[in-house]
């Protein structure tokens, strides 16, 4: 697989997040990119388009991130969902790793943070 | 950084008022400091000696440290220290000061004489925390109870603000047991074993220079982006805060989605803190309130 191939949903309920992580995306020549505002809506648009990596927020309106990934992995236990929070606590970090998140990103999301997470993805 | 303790002072003390201090901290980006006031903030000249080697200036085509050294009022290797400390902020925004005609060389030279005799380290004291002492004591923090939570917060906050918005600022106010306004605001709460609400806001003018300022871009209204802007900086505070917790005392804390609200009138009790910064874009609030 290609980089220019990969199609990655982005979550988060700030549009700022949504459109700073589509501009590191964008130079990194992914190919396609799908925007969720919660975690209701990442579980809505999995379920309909199966990308190939998520990047998730925690804390969000309606449904946490947390919840959102629980129940992506029980649709999908391949799905491959990056936590992206400000709140890298022991205790997120801990249950994101329970419900089987591929990786946690500390914000504000760096690129070389986002490339070194899609070249893992590449490999696997 | 910490521009903000000394133009605190000068406009505490009555010596400029809070136009003239903003339109310096807005001109330091162009200034360098001269080595005039380098050389009183260093304690090598007096404003006397400064303005006689600027009146020399006049008649003779000759650098300042040239005819300082000449007069015998500083060494040569004096002269390569003080080129080197030019950038320091107070001398800049001291600089700025002089050059609107703000101040006077000699205001100056005694402000800062009486400003360092204040704020001077207390043996094994870093520069740093002398700077955030000061500042405890500038926002009469140490009188608040939980003072340490408190400290903690506010310090990280200003650290992010001059990280994420510029250091272009002064404290303007600091309330208690007092409710405050803000025509546009963004609110989130912290739950664990720590409780609190914190609130960013501001005028208009100030809730749009949050968000330019900290989103990099050009934004001139209010509207969901504006919003989502300035409710990403305050997240970003308490996710820095609640990692912190959880790093150095292993406290979990959660925070709840942010609320955008407008003509917002916050009850601060007197264990309360809400601090207000003028920019030079707006005025701009910080409210904390601990349960």
């Amino acid at each position: 697989m290609k980089i220019s191939d990969i199609t990655v949903m982005i979550c988060d309920d700030s549009p700022l997040i949504r459109k700073k992580i589509a501009e590191i995306l964008g130079r990194l020549g992914i190919g396609s990119i799908i925007y969720a505002e919660n975690g209701d809506d990442a579980v809505k648009k999995y379920k309909e388009s199966t990308p190939d990596l998520v990047f998730m927020d925690i804390v969000m309106p309606k449904k946490t991130g947390i919840e959102a990934l629980r129940e992506i992995r029980d649709f999908d236990r391949d799905a491959k969902v990056v936590m992206a929070s400000t709140v890298g606590t022991q205790g997120n970090l801990i249950a994101a790793i329970k419900e089987g998140a591929f990786e946690f990103l500390q914000k504000p999301v760096k690129e070389e943070d986002v490339l070194k997470i899609i070249n893992r993805m590449l490999k696997e | 950084m910490y521009t903000q303790l000394f133009g605190h002072y000068l406009l505490n003390n009555g010596i400029i008022d809070a136009d003239e201090l903003h339109a310096a901290l807005t001109a330091m980006s162009r200034i360098k400091a001269k080595l005039g006031a380098a050389a009183i903030d260093a304690g090598y000249m007096t404003a006397e000696q400064v303005e006689e080697v600027h009146e020399l200036q006049h008649t003779m085509d000759k650098r300042f440290g040239d005819i300082a050294v000449e007069k015998g009022f500083l060494t040569d290797e004096q002269v390569r220290e003080l080129l080197a400390k030019q950038t320091n902020a107070n001398l800049v925004l001291g600089q700025a000061l002089i050059d609107f005609g703000f101040i006077t060389n000699k205001q100056f030279e005694d402000s800062l004489k009486d400003y360092k005799h204040r704020f001077s380290l207390i043996d094994g004291e870093t520069e740093e925390e002398r700077m955030e002492n000061e500042m405890i004591q500038i926002l009469g923090i140490d009188s608040l109870p939980d003072s340490d939570f408190y400290a903690e917060y506010i310090l990280l906050f200003i650290r992010n603000l001059i990280r994420f918005l510029g250091d272009d600022f002064s404290f303007s106010g600091v309330s208690r047991n007092v409710t405050v306004s803000m025509n546009y605001a963004s609110k989130q709460n912290i739950r664990g074993p720590i409780n609190a609400t914190v609130v960013l806001g501001g005028t208009e003018r100030g809730f749009i220079g949050i968000a330019a300022r900290y989103a990099g871009e050009d934004l001139s209204e209010i509207d969901g982006y504006t919003k989502a802007c300035v409710g990403e900086l305050l997240n970003l505070q308490n996710g820095l805060f609640a990692v912190n917790a959880s790093n150095d005392t292993g406290v979990e804390l959660e925070l709840s989605p942010q609320e955008s609200e407008e003509n917002l009138m916050m009850n601060i009790p007197e264990n309360g803190i809400a601090v207000t910064l003028s920019f030079s874009f707006g005025d701009i609030k910080i409210a904390v309130v601990k349960e």
